[in-house]
This record gives structure tokens, sequence and C-alpha cells, in this order.
């Protein structure tokens, strides 16, 4: 493996870079993190930005043989192919043993380690920029505080597996299926990491976490797209990923104010809960469940509010204000202004410089997640941890809009928003979510009948044209549909709009957006004003093929007209003469 | 076997050797030369003919300096006590060098039970312990499987043992079945230990197991598992011996690209022995039993029985091999012993080697006290870092000291055992 050696017993987990357990690939991550470690070399080597203490955590990656020999040993093909639930397969994984190769590297590993540890996916197709699988495995934190080395050593060994497990859990088989590869093609490495983070009481989370972009799909009227686009969460990373309520920003302009409306804007749309790993009592033991380790706590809990120094401002409720950093009165809000504004860590100097740096090495725009802890107080330099790479795919084609008006006839919707370039003359079929009966409290009915009308698409290889409301892929039910990408993996086109009853503030979840750029899924974004103009009576007039009581499938004569303009993020969709009814 | 190969006068030589080295005093070699207790008894069985039988069993009680006394019992035809006091000394020598809280023992029975029905064995079992049942159990002397017994027999054994105290010891006796008291992994472990040790010596000559190949003699538990294991690791299994009962003596099943374990072990009877016209049709070469130990190989891994590589065949060793890994007990005659030293060829001794099985033997009984029984995983991880752990101890002090390896495992197992029995006030 490129940047990594052989782990030994004698230098343990604590080693200088990365180690590696077993033979065969070490997989999509761990390869971005093994490059990420060689550019941090390159471009820092003092391994130190601005004060801040730049490093990759400490790694390592158990090769793609592994999983092999786990599969053969335990001959786990038969149950994992079967039709059996995600939970049974996670249980006869957990139920399997590794053999004699290596569990006594395993034992050594987690014998001489008390800190939080993350264990993560790193398969083959992970993360490549052909077949997406970003975020489709699962990860799992482990506290790693127990007492005993045995029960330090079960806990790990079942998150393996775990995630293991995870490349055979119903989702992942909808996606192989959909892109047609079989799935006894693909191959798991798993990486083992520390977490980066400082302990609190009974919890252990990093300061911030983070999500860089350094293209964005969403740009605003003053800023350019490839200016990039940070999301910034307090706790760990799950926040953003999820697509949960985080902090957003572009890094070159950290002071430009966010587009809130008004406070009270603001203060329901930002972060008021985080993620942490739980070092004290595990309430609901529970090897198959993702979040066993993990504790998802509000804010307004934190009993020392001067830990929120360098991310939040203070609600002036009496004179509907925010003031700048920690106060004795009032609610915090997490703007992340000390930080972004005040600069009271170099976070976004770490950024730019780091951000910079990768694109030169890969020649390509980048995304990027890290975690920053403050450090202790016997060693309080804060620390940024380096904990993924992936290049961002981005059309080149040059598209030219034609000129359309607001109220042409053609036109089914039109949005300055669209993520994608390219022109599309293939959709027919038109899902959407059917306005009269949308409500917020349903979106997980609504998501289960998209899911539905996804799998007949697949299996009849026909691409449709998705329309819903609020944010596609939020793990939120009340934003919008809590859909996972394999759900909606034949939708070429997606829609996100909004209802007058919605705030429209869109989502920029991780992995969910990957998966679309990679598929070059066109996405468009239609804010209030944009939404008065699509057609829906022209849409519910056409010929309905399927319905729920939420979700309608219409198909037309002909096909529509899609066009992209990836470089001013416009986007047309335009209905065919002959759809006329 | 040689007939005028005496086990116990070579573990008594041997001990002599390292005591030489220790300089340890007369008391501790009076203590540790011979074993502190032997039971030798009789148990009648009525056969199935209607005839009774009265057979000779023995349990031998080494040391116990260290906890309760741990060892196997073999029914074996050609049986002798001296096999079995030499068998509890290297038990009090094998439990010592991977630092777990248990003294030697061996026990036997002189029987066949190839001509023995099931009924039969287990008269014998319970007969075994209605003699002994004062004198072994969780808090003294914890019998296992050995040479032909296996689960069942102790079953029988500890069932009778319940009846007679009348209360529930699961930790009594190891090697039962899993689900029985039986510990995961146990079957695996003393294969899997020898490679384990043979991992970590190829570690430390510098070669890369992958480029590899070995010969292993004996086609029973340790020799299945540690070819698996070798495997895996990526080695190159050349040639597997084994006992063939019909015709009363050994072969040697050799094939150039390696040996298909998975193929042999599909025409292989429940004793370990290889078909051979099977064998032959699958493409391996029948050889002569005693073939295995002149394989052009890197490793030799001894896993049948005592006495095998001696001063008459240790010559016939290819001079590639570099590794000597003795699954069994007591493979090497110290003629031998030396020939290898002079060669360079790297020993890791028996009672390192194949201490695996001990091992897991011990956390069996840790889960029986328990009664809180452990995943695979965690015993095999056990497992390989207790191991990794005595190998690393033997062979830093080999290095340290210049010593053969045999000499610098002897030399931590008796000194543990000679500091247990001072600090006990025994010497």
């Amino acid at each position: 493996m490129k940047s990594g050696q052989k782990f030994e017993r004698e230098t343990g987990f604590f080693h200088d870079g990365f180690t590696y357990i077993g033979s065969g690939f070490p997989g999509g991550k761990a390869s971005g993190l093994a490059l990420s470690q060689d550019i941090l070399k390159k471009h820092f080597p003092e391994g130190d930005i601005a004060g801040m203490r730049v490093n990759i955590p400490h790694t390592t990656v158990l090769l793609s043989g592994v999983f092999d020999q786990f599969m053969m040993e335990n001959e786990l093909y038969e149950i994992s192919l079967s039709d059996a639930s995600d939970e049974e397969i996670a249980i006869s994984f957990i139920n399997s043993s590794f053999g004699g190769l290596y569990t006594g590297d395993l034992y050594s590993l987690i014998s001489n380690i008390d800190q939080p540890l993350a264990v993560r996916s790193s398969s083959i197709c992970e993360d490549s920029l052909n077949e997406p699988f970003a975020g489709f495995y699962e990860t799992k934190m482990v506290a790693n505080n127990q007492v005993s080395s045995t029960d330090k050593f079960n806990a790990l060994v079942n998150a393996i597996k775990y995630v293991y497990a995870s490349l055979f859990f119903k989702q992942s088989k909808k996606y192989f299926q959909t892109i047609s590869i079989d799935i006894c093609e693909e191959k798991m490495a798993v990486i083992i990491q520390e977490v980066v983070g400082d302990q609190h009481g009974d919890y252990f989370y990093p300061y911030i976490s983070g999500v860089l972009k350094s293209y964005n799909f969403y740009p605003s009227e003053q800023i350019e797209q490839d200016a990039g686009f940070a999301a910034l969460a307090f706790g760990l990373g799950k926040t953003i990923v999820d697509g949960s309520t985080c902090w957003s920003y572009c890094p070159r302009y950290p002071r430009t104010p966010q587009p809130f409306n008004n406070m009270k804007d603001l203060l329901n749309n930002t972060q008021k809960e985080y993620w942490a790993v739980n070092l004290g009592k595990i309430n609901n033991y529970n090897p198959v469940a993702e979040t066993e380790y993990l504790a998802h706590n509000s804010i307004f809990d934190i009993g020392d509010r001067s830990l929120l120094k360098h991310i939040c401002s203070t609600y002036d409720h009496i004179n509907d204000r925010l003031i700048m950093g920690v106060q004795n009165y009032g609610a915090p809000v997490l703007d992340f202004a000390p930080t972004l504004r005040a600069e009271t860590l170099p976070l976004n100097t770490v950024i730019n410089q780091i951000i910079k740096a990768c694109e030169d090495e890969t020649n390509s725009k980048v995304e990027i997640e890290f975690a920053v802890s403050l450090g202790t107080t016997k060693d309080p330099q804060p620390r940024f941890g380096f904990l993924q790479l992936r290049p961002i795919n981005i059309s080149n084609e040059i598209i030219d809009l034609p000129e359309i008006t607001d109220s042409s006839d053609e036109v089914l919707l039109s949005s300055k928003n669209v993520m994608g370039n390219g022109i599309s003359n293939d959709i027919c079929d038109i899902v959407y979510i059917r306005p009269e009966n949308f409500d917020t409290q349903y979106t997980n009915q609504i998501a289960a009948d998209i899911a539905e009308f996804n799998a007949i698409f697949t299996s009849n290889k026909r691409k449709y044209l998705l329309i819903g409301f609020g944010r596609w892929g939020t793990s939120d039910p009340w934003c919008g549909i809590p859909v996972q990408w394999p759900q909606i993996s034949n939708a070429k086109i997606i829609v996100e709009t909004v209802l007058p009853s919605m705030r429209a503030d869109f989502s920029q979840g991780a992995h969910f957006f990957h998966n679309m750029t990679a598929h070059n899924v066109f996405y468009f974004s239609v804010d209030r004003e944009d939404a008065k103009n699509l057609d829906w009576n022209w849409i519910q007039q056409q010929k309905t093929i399927n319905e729920t009581k939420f979700v309608k499938h219409v198909r037309l004569k002909q096909n529509l007209k899609v066009l992209v303009d990836g470089r001013h993020s416009n986007g047309v969709i335009m209905k065919n003469e002959d759809n006329k009814q | 076997m040689d007939k005028s190969f005496n086990a116990f006068k070579m573990a008594q030589d041997q001990f002599d050797a390292v005591a030489d080295k220790l300089n340890l005093n007369e008391a501790s070699r009076e203590l540790l030369r011979t074993p502190m207790r032997e039971y030798h008894f009789t148990i009648p069985v009525k056969m199935d003919d209607g005839t009774s039988k009265v057979f000779r069993g023995f349990r031998i009680q080494h040391n116990d300096a260290l906890g309760p006394c741990k060892g196997g019992i073999r029914f074996h035809p050609q049986e002798t006590v001296d096999t079995v006091r030499a068998l509890s000394m290297w038990m009090t020598w094998k439990t010592a060098v991977v630092d777990i809280p248990l003294g030697g023992s061996k026990g036997g029975v002189i029987c066949d039970p190839h001509n023995l029905s099931a009924r039969e064995q287990e008269q014998i079992c319970r007969g075994w312990i209605r003699q002994l049942h004062r004198n072994v159990g969780p808090l003294r002397d914890i019998p296992a499987p050995d040479v032909m017994t296996n689960g069942q027999h102790m079953l029988w054994m500890l069932d009778e043992y319940e009846t007679i105290t009348g209360e529930k010891y699961p930790g009594m006796i190891t090697g039962k079945p899993v689900g029985m008291g039986g510990s995961l992994g146990r079957t695996e472990a003393t294969g899997y230990g020898v490679i384990f040790t043979v991992r970590e010596a190829l570690k430390e000559m510098n070669l890369n197991i992958e480029n590899t190949t070995a010969s292993f003699q004996g086609f029973g538990n340790v020799s299945q598992y540690a070819i698996k294991l070798y495997n895996q690791l990526g080695g190159k299994a050349l040639c597997v011996s084994c006992w063939d009962q019909q015709d009363q003596t050994s072969y040697a099943f050799y094939k150039k690209e390696g040996i298909n374990l998975d193929e042999l072990l599909n025409i292989t009877d429940r004793f370990g022995g290889i078909n051979k016209t099977k064998a032959k049709e699958l493409g391996y070469e029948v050889l002569p039993g005693e073939k295995w130990i002149e394989i052009d190989c890197d490793i030799l891994v001894p896993s049948a029985m005592e006495n095998q590589i001696t001063g008459e065949n240790v010559n016939k060793i290819s001079s590639n091999v570099k590794l000597v890994a003795e699954g069994a007990n007591g493979p090497t005659t110290p003629e031998a012993d030396e020939v290898l030293k002079k060669r360079g060829i790297f020993m890791i001794p028996d009672f390192l080697c194949n201490a695996g099985g001990v091992t897991c033997s011990y956390f069996e009984q840790v889960q029986c006290n328990m009664n809180y029984f452990w995943s695979k995983d965690e015993v095999l991880g056990k497992l390989d870092y207790k191991m990794t752990t005595a190998y690393h101890k033997v062979s830093k002090l080999a290095r340290e000291k210049k010593l053969y390896m045999r000499d610098a495992a002897y030399m931590i197992s008796v000194d543990r055992v000679v500091r247990a029995s001072v600090s006990r006030g025994w010497i």
C-alpha cells in the first residue's frame, strides 16, 4: 500500500503514518488518505499551518484480503446474497470468526489503545469516480474505553464485521443491481482510525467537523463556483454527512453573511444538536447499530459554555441581535463567527492552504473531510485532522441555453441553481410528489413509495425525472425526503422545490451529492420564485402510469429536453410540443 | 518406535543440562527431575462379549508449584509409565513457558481404542475417574484429551466426576465439545499455535513466509490446522505423513506443487489416515512414512509422536531446511538436537511450539469457572497474543545469552517453577 508499512505489534497503532494488516487492496478511502498524507508531507513538512497541527489521524488499514479470507473461511456469501434482512446478515457476520490469521494482530492493536476509534469502510469501488459508493457502507465508532482488553477487542472486531456486513445490506444490493455490477466483485478494506477530538466528561468529540468542496454547486450571485464551499459542525461529522443542520460558508469569503431572511430564520437554522462518542454507560448494547457507541446531545446541555468560545455567538433577545462569542446571558448560536470572522482559530487559513495543495496535486476540484480538536491543557495546540480526500467530477462540455422567459409555454421549469452539465433528450417519465397530499409528517412513507417506483424503473432499465419538496437525501424527515441514494438511483433529473410553507435550504449532504455528481445527474434546485413557474397543471394532465396517495408516475408522449449550463449553474427543462394534450 | 528409547530419561537429561546452566541447588534438582505424585491403578471393565478385562491406568503429577496440574490422557497400547512421566514433566515446562498459572501432569491407559466399542471406552473413562476423583479436579489437576482420546471421552469423565461429587464442575476437565463447556478455537489451538511461532521465527530470520515450503509429520488435528494456517499465510506445504491403521505403518504424501489440504481431508479417516489409492489418483506421490524428513524444503514440522528425529535420521534432513517446529512432544532426541544445533537449523522446541493447546485449555477452564464463554475471535486473538509473547521472550533470551532455543525455553520455564517452589517455601 502506498505510504503504508506493515503493522508490527512492537510499534503498534501509534505509528507515524499508515500501517496495514493482511494483503490485497487498501480501497478508495484509504488510498485517498494515503494520498493526503503524501500531500501534507510535501506541502507542509513541518506538520503545521498557522499554528495549527495538521496531520492524518493514526490509522491501520485491514486490506481487502482480510475481507476475502473472512468471507471464505465463514462461507458467508450464501446468507449475504440471500433475501435475509440487514440485521440477520449483520448478526451472521458478527457470529463469524477471523480465524487464526488476524485476530492476534487485532488483539495486540487494541490492547494498547484507550481512545475512541472509527471503523470505516474503504471498498475497492467506494469513492472511485466511475462508480460512486460514498456513504453506502456503514462507519462505526467504538468508545474503546472499557477496562478490559477483551471488551475493547470484541467491540472492535464486531465493528469491523458490521462494516463488512453493510456491503450486503439492502440498499447496497439494490445499488449494485442498478449499476449492473456483480456485488461479489466488490472487495472491502477497513480503516481503523483514531477519532480526532477531546474528552468532555462522558463524551468525546471533535471541536469542529467539516466538509470542504473546492467547487460550489450552489453559488450565490456574488460568489464564484470555484470559490468553494465548506460545511462546519460542532461534534462528529455525522451531523454534516447525514445532511442535518450545520453552518455553511465560502472559504474564499468567510466573512460574507449567510443568506438568512431574518434573525428568526437564522436561529431556526443553526445547529442545536451534536454527535459525540459516548464514553459513559451504553444503554442500548446493539452491535448491529451504527450508533451503538454514539450520543446525540443538545448544545444547550453543555455545562461549560466557554467551550463554545470559538464557534458561537450569543443571541441578545432584548435587542434581537447576535453578539460574537459566549456571553453570560442569551442562547448560544453556532455561527462559527469567532473562528471565521475574528480568526480566534486559524481554521480558514488552514482550509484554504489545504484546498490549494490538494487541487494542485490532484489536478481537479476536491472534496475534503476533516476534524479539529482544541488540544488539552498539556498539549494546547489545536489540531486539524485530515480525514478524507476525494476528487470531484465536473463536466467540461459547454452548453448554451436558449433564450427563454419565465412565462414561456414550452418551459416546464427553469432554475439558476442547477448542478451538472450537459443535455438530456431521453426522459419521458416523471415521478413527482403530489403537492395536494404532501405533508412533512409523511416524508418517510413518501421515501418508501419512491423507492418502490424506482425499483420498477430499475428492472425496466428506464430513467426518469423526479420532482419533490424539500431536501432530497436528508436524514431529517421534517426537512425533506429522507431517501438513500439507491432509492432514487434511476432518476436522471432531480428537482428539489418548495411549497410556500417550506424554507428553501438546499442540501449539501456530502455523500448524497457525491453520488449524484458522479452519475451525472442533473439536479435542479427551484427556489420559491422559480417554483411559481413550475407548471404543475401540465404535469398533472399527463397519462398516469402508477400512483400512490403521495406519489404519481406519469408518462409523456415525447421525451423532455433538458439543458444544463454548468458554467453558470443554469438549467431548463423544456416540454415537447407533442406532449400537449 | 525404538524400544530402547526412554522418554523420561531424555526429559531428565534435558532438565539436568538446564539445571547446570541455571546452577540449581540439589533440592531444586531433586524436586524437579522426578514427579511429585504418581498414581498407578487398574480399571476393570465388563466387555461387550461378556468377558472382563483389566486395564492399567496412570496419572503422573509432575509439579504444581505454579497452579493446578494440567495434562492430557492418552489411550495407547504401547503406553509406558516412563513416557507418561516425561510428558508430565514437559507439561510443567510448557505451562511455565507460556506463563499460565498451571502445573504439569499427564495420564494414560494402556489400551487400543481401535479395538474397543464406544461403551467399553466409556467404561474405561468412568473407571479412570472412579480411581482418581480425589486427586483430580478444577483446583487440583485438570485432564484433557491427548493421543486417541477426544471430547466425548472428556464428557464421560466429567459426568462420572460430577456424579461422584454431586456438584457441577465444568472446569474439572478441558477439551469438552463446544456447547458442553468446551471452548471455541480449541480444535485449532495447537496447530495454529505452532504456526504463530513459525511465523514469528521466520520474521526474525528475515524469511518471507510466502516463499517458504514445509514438510509435516502426522496428519492429526495439530498438522491439519497447522497446514491450514501455514497455507493461509502463504506458505506451501509439500508433504505430510500419516499412520495407516490398516497397514500398521506410515506413509508420506508428497506433491511438488504443494498439497491441497481440503482434498486430502476429504480422503482421510477419523484417525488421520489418508487413503493411498485416492491420493495417487489426485497426483500425490505416496512414499514410505519416514521420507517426510528428507523432503527438500525450508521447514520441518514433526507433529506426530516423540522420538522421530533421531541420531539415525537427522543427517537425512535436507541442507535447505532452516527451521524445525516441534508440533509433537519430544520428537527430537538430544543426539539429533546436537546435530541440528551444529548445522544452525533454528529450533522451536516442543513445549513452546505446541503450547497453543494447553493455553487454550487454560482459556477453557477460565471460561468454565466463570461460566461465561468467549467468542472464537477472542480465544484466537488471545492465543496468538500469548504464544507470540512467549515466543519472543524465549527468542530474546536465546539471542542475548547466545543459547539454543530449547535451552532458552527450558531456562525460562525451570526458572519460573523454581522461583514458585522457593516462594512457597518448598525448597
